[in-house]
Formats: C-alpha cells, sequence, structure tokens
C-alpha cells in the first residue's frame, strides 16, 4: 500500500460484507507510514476498489474491536475494521 | 457468562432462559427475531448473517453493562446467529429476568434496539431476483 521504511507500522485490516466481496480478501497485512489515520487509511483502499466509493462516507471504524473515530491515530500492531452499514437482528 | 453470543447453530431459548431464571426474578421477557418472508416489498429467500466477533463482544459486553447500570435487578442474555438462514429461522434472541415485568420488557427492548444500532452484524438478503446488503444506500 505504502512503500516500504524501517519505520513504517504494520495493520491489520478485517474485510467484511461489501468490503469483503469488493477486495475478495478476509483480511490484509498493510505497512503504514507513522501518523496515519483510519480515514487516510479508508481512502486508499476505496482508490484500489472504485465500487465501495458509494458506501465511503457511510463507514463507521472499528480498532481492535472499539468503535474509533475517523482520525484516530493508528498504532503497531493495530486491528482494523472498515464498517459498512450494520444489519443486525 | 458461558452462553457463546455469537453462533452458526440454531438458537436454543431455553439455553438463554436458563441463563437468566432465578428464585428473585418474577417474569422473563424474550424478544425473539425471526427471518421474515419479505422485505420492502421483495419476496425474501435467505438472509446470510455475517459477524466480527470481537466487536461484537465488545459491543455486548458495553450494551451489557449499561443494562446493569440502567436496571441494576435485571440479568440479560443475549444470541446471534451468523450464516445463512431461512425464512422462519430465528436470528437473534434476547432475555431479560428482573424482579418486575416492566424492567424486564424495558431492558429488552432496549438491549434489542441498541444491538441493531451498534452491534457489527450484517446480513444479505437474498430475494426473488437478485441480492442486497440491508442497510446499504438507506
Amino acid at each position: 500500500m505504502i512503500e516500504p521504511r524501517e519505520d513504517n507500522l504494520n495493520i491489520k485490516l478485517l474485510f467484511f460484507a461489501q468490503f469483503r466481496e469488493a477486495t475478495g480478501e478476509r483480511s490484509r497485512e498493510v505497512s503504514i507510514v507513522p501518523g496515519t489515520d483510519a480515514s487516510t487509511l479508508l481512502a486508499s483502499l476505496v482508490r484500489e476498489c472504485p465500487r465501495l466509493q458509494g458506501l465511503a462516507s457511510s463507514v463507521r471504524f472499528m480498532v481492535n474491536g472499539e468503535y474509533a473515530d475517523k482520525d484516530s491515530v493508528l498504532l503497531d500492531g493495530d486491528e482494523v475494521v472498515f464498517l459498512p452499514p450494520i444489519a443486525g437482528g | 457468562m458461558t452462553l457463546q453470543q455469537i453462533t452458526n447453530e440454531p438458537i436454543r431459548l431455553d439455553d438463554l432462559l436458563r441463563e437468566v431464571s432465578r428464585p428473585s426474578a418474577g417474569g422473563i421477557v424474550a424478544f425473539v427475531g425471526v427471518v421474515r418472508d419479505n422485505n420492502e416489498g421483495r419476496n425474501v429467500r435467505l438472509l446470510e448473517y455475517e459477524a466480527y466477533e470481537q466487536g461484537v463482544e465488545s459491543s455486548l459486553s458495553h450494551i451489557l453493562s449499561e443494562v446493569q447500570r440502567k436496571w441494576p435487578d435485571s440479568k440479560a442474555a443475549v444470541q446471534h446467529r451468523t450464516g445463512s438462514l431461512e425464512v422462519g429461522e430465528v436470528s437473534v434472541a434476547v432475555v431479560v429476568s428482573a424482579p418486575h415485568r416492566a424492567e424486564a420488557f424495558e431492558a429488552a427492548r432496549w438491549i434489542i434496539d441498541t444491538l441493531k444500532a451498534q452491534t457489527p452484524i450484517w446480513k444479505k438478503e437474498i430475494f426473488e431476483g437478485g441480492e442486497v446488503w440491508v442497510g446499504e444506500g438507506a
């Protein structure tokens, strides 16, 4: 996603629902530069999978299983989930 | 609690009732969500549920803590199914016991409403002629 550098951070993305279908993957390890936030990572994924564009504005974020703001700065080892509109029940 | 909150297996209401039943509770309310045969004018064949398990666990843990704060004498249990469900199958069950019925009804209603708004579960509706992720574009 971003060129490898010594100080890059490794994080794990998990994909569900429309994100799983659009990427064809359930999870992915990515390397990011320090200071990257959740919404920047989402924007990068949307560039790769343009069919997710329409969902981007309604996506919520979870980091390590807890809801997080879109401008949350990601840390090494974080597990990040982009949540399209949920529909439990 | 020993009950699995996310399961691929059919939900057994008896297990949830046993989980919350106790001598000091005079009432138990159960909400059971079932796959309906129609949605927005479409004939539904199946609903395919998927869940982010770690997110579900943390979400339900927050919800059940809040239930304890709002209705201190209640005891609640929740189970949600994943996988492919046919019309009539149970997708979710919420049970709450309390000394008296009013708080059991209130808490059960609050839990299912909050789960639907916060808990990371998705469903795809398979209907006659197509499929759609529920909630998309709504």
